[in-house]
């Protein structure tokens, strides 16, 4: 009877269901003409205004095949006659399926196959995306318009939800911080908010099952819709999953467990404050040396003994508390990321600084009062992989890890562009760290190195916007004012390459760092 | 083939079912009579188990109709005045969807019914008028030839033409069916039920089978000699009772024949004229329903 009930929705929604995979098509030819850099404008307007449309579509066709088949009401003819509920249920299922993802999937392989990419790569990843966009959007829309009987009631009940869902959340940021995103949500955009995504993805198959089951065997619509709301408050609620317990979860899945073992890090008064390296601007100088508004920044030099050959160490969160000489604890908050890396045996101990911005009224109590500063690091180990040099100018080669790269010199030329994409997951929110530098082949001289880690921890991949994973990074050899100059500079470029390095995670950790007493004044960027 | 027992459905604070017991006997035509509002599409829906009872019970081909299963459904035929098809089929497509779900489903009987009740085959469901839109459910109802057919308010809004040709349609195939039909118009149902219940505010009044029912009322006209008056309480079961001038009108609801002058005696003196007669199915609903507002049926 399944078969029956497949022709019957077929024959009412063929329509809307082609238009709505001729715009995934749409969008993925799009992305694959635009190729590595978007640069063709209007494409990036037309890729603009058709992927809400693709989302908007998807959402009304689901909303569409459900309800050819409402189960709210008394008026459905449906319900006079000998269909058997779980027939139902199981058609409804597989047939949004086939509508909805079926025509996603088929795009995401043509984009793979297309740009050179081999099948098994480009499937891990389609099917991998296909699940997340099964568990994030499609389950939870097929559930929620199970509970609605027509079109209208299901896009005003759909604002109407969204609204809610917008007004709980400000509140929740205003009642627990002030929008203070990183204390309300501590992994949102860290390595490990793919736990909270999963807890996430766990109760919506929970709830998506207990509605629709509720509703296809039981018709309970009003039980199914207090549900539904309870449902909805718990995955919101897994966004505030504290750090501790999805970090500790992390450390688990470790792939090398106590490798890092053996990393310290110490105070290091000795480094001196602060100072902004002469010469060359690090991107994030200013940033690094001027806190944020209303806040100080504080340097705290640190020597981290202990870390292998060829390797990264990153801070994913840094906890830091200050606590005045009366053992009242003054201020806490997170340190900004911090990350080191040492390459070849020759370096010993590595030197960084922690940054902390401290509140400028705290700042003000503690500056010259001896404060004692504890850090709670959780912190991942990264050893580098494997390099890949590539020709500076006119590269195009295909890279494990980083994908399908090109490179080229920008239109101001100061800086040598690197540009990959790769099905699934690369540097940029993935689990590959990347470092690069420009050289000279012949001479071997450097330009500093861009570091690429925007950790993403997760066993899966999942995006929500293309199977396609960007990378870009810019290796500067010329400053446009003059003020800096370059060990390979312009007129190098023929003889030059880029060195890129990747590197992967063996251990996640964490440890605390004491430092008994300090004066803040002291470490005041200079 | 439909028995309820002690049925309740409350909505919020209102009650739509109270206390409703009856029974439909196999091969029956039960109309289930009520003005709108009685109750009469809330019974049916909990029937079909379209909605679920909040106290008591229904059974219905013996089985408690929350547990009605598509082997049941397969044999009972459903009509209702507000049956949501979907519209964007044809009527060809939607027959077609349709065959499948039943292993006793009539071609011939399909097709003869397409002829009579004159349907466009290629019309989208949503084009069609009300009307049609009726005899489309009442042939998407019979072709597997139900043991049971439930129509709920199937002449609402029809006009005399398309009622007459869904009566035929229904007539011509009832065959050993029991149905059951729910009417708030009396005379829609003259001539087609052999049974009757009477719905008002939820509750069933009376129900009885229709030969008993008109046999039993009669209006009787009592003329009395001048001067003479009633010397008694009447008795109850005689409803809307009046004088008017030296005559005294009444609805006798136990008619008997052979006692009626002797009842009549009993109460008042002087009678000259007994004329008694047999009264409408209409005439019979409205005493009944005018009591019961009374408080004396």
């Amino acid at each position: 009877m399944i078969w029956h009930i497949v022709k019957k929705d077929w024959k009412l929604s063929w329509l809307m269901i082609t238009g709505v995979a001729a715009i995934h098509w749409a969008i993925a030819a799009i992305e694959f003409k635009s190729g590595f850099l978007s640069l063709n404008q209007s494409l990036v307007q037309l890729r603009l205004l058709l992927d809400p449309i693709a989302v908007m579509g998807s959402a009304l066709l689901i909303a569409m095949i459900i309800q050819q088949d409402a189960i709210p009401g008394v008026r459905q003819d449906w319900l006079a006659r000998p269909i058997q509920r779980w027939h139902l249920l199981l058609e409804k299922v597989l047939f949004v399926v086939v509508a909805v993802q079926v025509p996603i999937l088929a795009a995401d392989i043509f984009l793979g196959l297309a740009n050179g990419f081999p099948l098994r790569q480009t499937l891990a990843a389609a099917l991998s995306r296909e699940a997340f966009v099964l568990l994030s959007f499609t389950l939870p829309i097929l559930a929620f318009t199970s509970l609605t009987r027509n079109m209208p009631e299901a896009i005003v009940s759909a604002v109407i939800a969204l609204f809610a869902w917008a007004m709980l959340m400000q509140t929740v940021f205003v009642a627990a911080g002030g929008g203070d995103f990183e204390r309300v949500e501590p992994t949102l955009r860290s390595g490990v908010a793919w736990v909270g995504e999963s807890l996430k993805f766990a109760l919506v198959l929970l709830g998506a099952s207990t509605v629709l089951g509720l509703q296809y065997f039981r018709r309970k619509t009003m039980l199914s819709r207090c549900l539904a709301v309870v449902f909805l408050l718990l995955m919101l609620s897994t966004s505030f999953l504290p750090w501790k317990p999805a970090f500790a979860m992390q450390e688990r899945l470790s792939p090398n467990p106590a490798s890092g073992g053996a990393t310290v890090l110490a105070f290091n008064p000795g480094a001196g404050r602060f100072h902004s390296p002469s010469g060359i601007i690090p991107s994030n100088e200013n940033t690094r040396r001027y806190g944020n508004e209303g806040k100080v920044a504080v340097h705290v030099p640190l020597q981290i003994a202990g870390l292998p050959t060829d390797s990264v160490l990153l801070a994913d969160r840094s906890e830091v508390c200050l606590i005045s000489a009366g053992g009242k604890t003054e201020y806490c908050g997170t340190g900004e990321d911090m990350h080191v890396y040492k390459e070849g045996p020759d370096f010993g101990e590595v030197q960084t600084y922690q940054k902390i911005e401290v509140p400028v009224a705290v700042y003000r109590r503690l500056r010259d009062q001896p404060t004692r500063v504890e850090i709670n690091y959780s912190l991942t180990q990264w050893q580098l992989g494997r390099s890949y040099a590539m020709p500076a100018v006119g590269g195009d080669q295909r890279i494990p890890g980083l994908g399908w790269c090109k490179t080229k010199v920008n239109d101001d030329e100061t800086v040598v562009e690197l540009s990959c994409m790769q099905p699934g997951k690369g540097p940029h929110c993935g689990n590959v760290c990347a470092t690069g530098f420009l050289e000279n082949a012949t001479s071997g001289r450097r330009n500093p190195e861009y570091f690429a880690c925007e950790p993403n921890y997760s066993p899966y991949f999942g995006d929500f916007d293309s199977v396609m994973t960007h990378f870009n990074a810019g290796l500067r050899f010329r400053d446009a004012l003059g003020q800096a100059h370059f060990p390979v500079d312009g007129s190098q470029l023929a003889q030059s390459r880029i060195v890129n390095r990747l590197y992967q995670p063996t251990d996640h950790f964490t440890t605390r760092l004491v430092i008994p007493q300090i004066m803040l004044q002291e470490w005041e960027a200079q | 083939m439909i028995q309820t027992n002690k049925l309740w459905k409350r909505f919020g604070r209102i009650d739509a079912l109270r206390d409703l017991s009856f029974s439909v006997p196999e091969g029956s035509a039960f109309a289930l009579i009520g003005a709108n509002g009685a109750g009469k599409t809330t019974v049916i829906k909990v029937l079909m188990n379209i909605l679920e009872p909040s106290q008591g019970s229904a059974t219905v081909l013996g089985v408690d109709s929350r547990k009605i299963s598509p082997h049941e459904l397969k044999q009972i035929g459903y009509v209702s005045e507000n049956q949501d098809m979907p519209a964007r089929l044809t009527v060809a497509e939607y027959i077609a969807y349709l065959r499948p779900f039943y292993a006793h489903w009539d071609r011939q009987l399909e097709a003869a019914m397409l002829r009579q009740l004159r349907l466009p085959l290629e019309r989208k469901i949503g084009d069609l008028s009300h009307g049609m839109r009726l005899k489309m459910a009442l042939l998407c109802a019979l072709p597997y030839r139900p043991k049971l057919l439930i129509l709920d308010e199937p002449f609402s809004g029809l006009d005399p033409l398309v009622r007459d040709e869904f009566m035929e349609g229904l007539l011509l195939q009832a065959g050993e069916m029991t149905i059951l039909v729910s009417s708030h118009e009396l005379g829609e149902i003259d001539g087609v039920a052999t049974h009757v219940g009477f719905l008002d505010e939820g509750k069933l009044l009376f129900q009885e089978s229709m030969s008993d029912l008109t046999a039993r009322f009669r209006e009787v006209y009592v003329t009395l000699e001048s001067g003479q008056s009633e010397r008694g309480e009447f008795p109850n079961d005689w409803l809307h009772v009046r004088s008017e001038g030296n005559v005294l009108r009444f609805v006798d609801s136990r008619f008997s024949e052979e006692a009626l002058g002797e009842r009549i005696r009993s109460v008042v003196n002087g009678v000259r004229i007994v004329d008694t007669q047999p009264m409408a199915l209409r005439s019979i609903f409205t005493t009944l329903a005018r009591a019961a507002r009374n408080g004396s049926a």
